[in-house]
């Protein structure tokens, strides 16, 4: 079912003519924020209320976009005058480099990479330019977890635009199993229109966006995850296809990578091949429940999750951190003034 | 396009199945708008149905599978338990957003925040600006005040004056050609202005009162059939006021400024930064093309002869 909702979704089949299945796609879509980058498709396609919501979904997205471009040049002007030039990461990348990617995706935070020796540095130009550490993570025990544990520093929140950045110094935690080599990546990153931040190559943005869906990441949007993989290899051009799995393997991603085309012959009928694509039993069920949406979906999910990160971290600090933060709520924000 | 039908020509039972069912989609304006309640027959019959008869009677409604919406807002309990014991309700519009549960009995409530969240946050295709609108046949005047400030008092007396109904809550502008569009709903009145609104709209007008809400007490004027009837019809705007009540207040009223109007309005629209440039234009059309004024007054009598006054040329 939801083989064929991702394949309806970036327009390798027909929308359904029937209206209850094209409900539903349109609910799963919305689900999976992904109706954003249905409406690019299909925005000449429809009519009535379904021209009215894919015209909705892409206004909404527009501007995603406008911010994340607004937010790379705070982030550069913040920086100038240091000797530090930030690798644009994952949503960001796309959108600035306006890939098929990027089209009508939903982004909201930015993600950029430095070396491990320049963060306390890029910290120190960001807070001057009115970010700080974001109020859900100030505290001692999530600030000593990220120092331990993570690859990123605790989010940063700009106090008068309200917007999240995630400054990284590596790709994954230090004790992680599959840990992408972000040193080579970094060396081979291109630098953006304007000469004052980078990206990775096209080739690296797939083995990252890989890693980040079947190794570090909740998979909690699948179809989101699937869609993102589909496009930036669609990105390829044949030569950098070929070059895919010895870089995956140099750079220490060739797992995810596998994974990921075992996902996307899968799920879009890629054609590549089979000795390319591999996937783990228990992975593979836990991909297979979680993308169909059956009914063993949390089980799944719930493996996923204990797994990524199970990837990251000792079990015996692991299970620690799951037990504390199942514990502790976090507390909400206020309710809009215009309710009231 | 789906079969809808007036709320008032569906019965009892096949309201609360489609509730239940996911199926009961709200015509109006230019929004398609699901609603879903999870509760079980007598909840939804007892503080759900009688609101929606009240205020909706008139207006239309489709009950079949497959109808596309805007948006979907969904009524349910905070938690398993809420759905039992002394049970609570929150509006669902579906995404994450903290709204404060309240005890079932305020379900009319819950529903007119969940869409009034949902218009305000979910649509794009109009510059949302937090205000009424009323219109009479040479425009639409726009109602711009802070919680409190006396919109809603001031739209329903303008209502009694003759005025079409076209939004309590919201003004909706359609970028493409700066009209305002009808989205004639229930005008939510607090506190003193419930008995305000009676004393000259009648009895028969308003709904029960909800007392003790966080909002204090909450009662509904309901929007007349003619409004409802010309929810399809647009207005150009004509006239923009930001009114204060002030309790023995003199009677006053200012020309605005065009660039104070807009800077005034801007922080009012719950969707400007999204719609970006096509939300600028509407702004500087506002500014630019219609007249703003500020009001303040002591009652409502001396806010009608206000506006009055301003409609005739009598104040610059």
């Amino acid at each position: 079912m939801n083989q064929q909702y991702l394949q309806m979704i970036v327009g390798l089949k027909p929308l359904p003519s029937e209206p209850a299945a094209l409900k539903s796609l349109i609910e799963y879509a919305k689900k999976q924020h992904v109706l954003g980058q249905m409406a690019h498709v299909w925005r000449d396609k429809g009519s009535g209320k379904l021209e009215e919501i894919f015209a909705n979904a892409i206004i909404q997205t527009a501007a995603d976009h406008r911010q994340m471009i607004y937010e790379r040049n705070r982030v550069e002007v913040a920086l100038q005058g240091s000797d530090i030039t930030p690798i644009i990461l994952k949503g960001g990348a796309y959108v600035n480099l306006e890939l098929r990617a990027s089209m009508g995706r939903r982004v909201s935070d930015l993600d950029i990479l430095v070396p491990y020796n320049r963060i306390k540095t890029t910290a120190k130009y960001l807070e001057k330019a009115g970010w700080e550490t974001d109020a859900s993570v100030n505290n001692n025990y999530d600030k000593a977890f990220y120092r331990k544990w993570s690859h990123e520093l605790p989010p940063m929140r700009h106090k008068s635009r309200g917007t999240i950045l995630d400054i990284h110094h590596r790709l994954e935690s230090h004790a992680a199993k599959i840990s992408l080599n972000h040193e080579k990546m970094m060396a081979d990153a291109s630098m953006l229109d304007g000469g004052r931040s980078k990206t990775f190559t096209a080739i690296d943005l797939f083995i990252h966006s890989a890693s980040h869906a079947f190794s570090d990441g909740e998979f909690a949007t699948p179809a989101r995850s699937l869609i993102e993989l589909y496009y930036l290899y669609q990105n390829l051009n044949p030569e950098q296809r070929r070059a895919l799995i010895s870089r995956a393997i140099d750079v220490g991603g060739l797992y995810p990578v596998q994974i990921s085309l075992w996902a996307l012959a899968r799920y879009f009928g890629l054609e590549c091949l089979k000795s390319d694509q591999k996937v783990g039993l228990l992975v593979g069920f836990a991909i297979r429940v979680v993308v169909d949406d059956s009914r063993l979906k949390n089980l799944g999910l719930f493996m996923l999750y204990v797994r990524g990160h199970y990837m990251r971290m000792p079990l015996k600090y692991l299970i620690p951190h799951f037990v504390r933060k199942l514990f502790i709520r976090q507390k909400k924000p206020h309710v809009l003034e215009f309710l009231k | 396009m789906p079969d809808y039908y007036p709320l008032s020509e569906i019965s009892d039972r096949h309201i609360i199945d489609s509730l239940t069912a996911d199926r009961l989609s709200m015509h109006l304006g230019p929004f398609v708008i699901g609603l879903q309640a999870r509760y079980n027959q007598h909840s939804i019959k007892t503080h759900i149905l009688p609101h929606l008869r009240r205020c909706y009677k008139t207006v239309n409604f489709s009950t079949q599978a497959g109808v596309l919406t805007d948006s979907q807002v969904s009524l349910r309990a905070p938690n398993i338990l809420r759905q039992f014991i002394r049970p609570q309700i929150i509006p669902d519009p579906g995404f994450e957003f903290p709204a404060l549960p309240l005890p079932l009995h305020m379900a009319p409530l819950a529903l007119e925040m969940g869409l009034n969240l949902t218009i305000a946050l979910q649509m794009f295709r109009f510059l949302i600006i937090h205000g009424g609108v009323v219109a009479g046949d040479d425009g639409g005047i726009i109602i711009s005040a802070e919680s409190g400030g006396g919109k809603s008092s001031l739209t329903a007396a303008l209502m009694q004056q003759g005025y079409r109904l076209l939004s309590d809550e919201f003004t909706i502008i359609d970028p493409e050609t700066c009209e305002l569009v009808a989205y004639p709903r229930p005008v939510s009145l607090k506190n003193e202005s419930i008995d305000a609104v009676k004393s000259f709209a009648g009895e028969h007008t308003i709904s029960p009162v909800l007392t003790n809400t966080p909002k204090g007490s909450i009662a509904y004027r309901y929007a007349r059939p003619s409004d409802i009837d010309q929810h399809q019809i647009r207005a150009k705007p004509k006239l923009i006021i930001f009114p204060t009540f002030k309790s023995k207040a003199l009677p006053k009223a200012k020309l605005v400024e065009s660039a104070d109007a807009i800077v005034r309005l801007i922080p009012s629209s719950t969707n400007y930064q999204a719609l970006g440039e096509a939300g600028y234009k509407v702004m500087m059309h506002l500014g630019t093309h219609i007249k703003a004024y500020e009001i303040t007054y002591g009652s409502t009598e001396a806010s009608l002869q206000l506006i009055h006054d301003i409609l005739a040329g009598q104040i610059e």
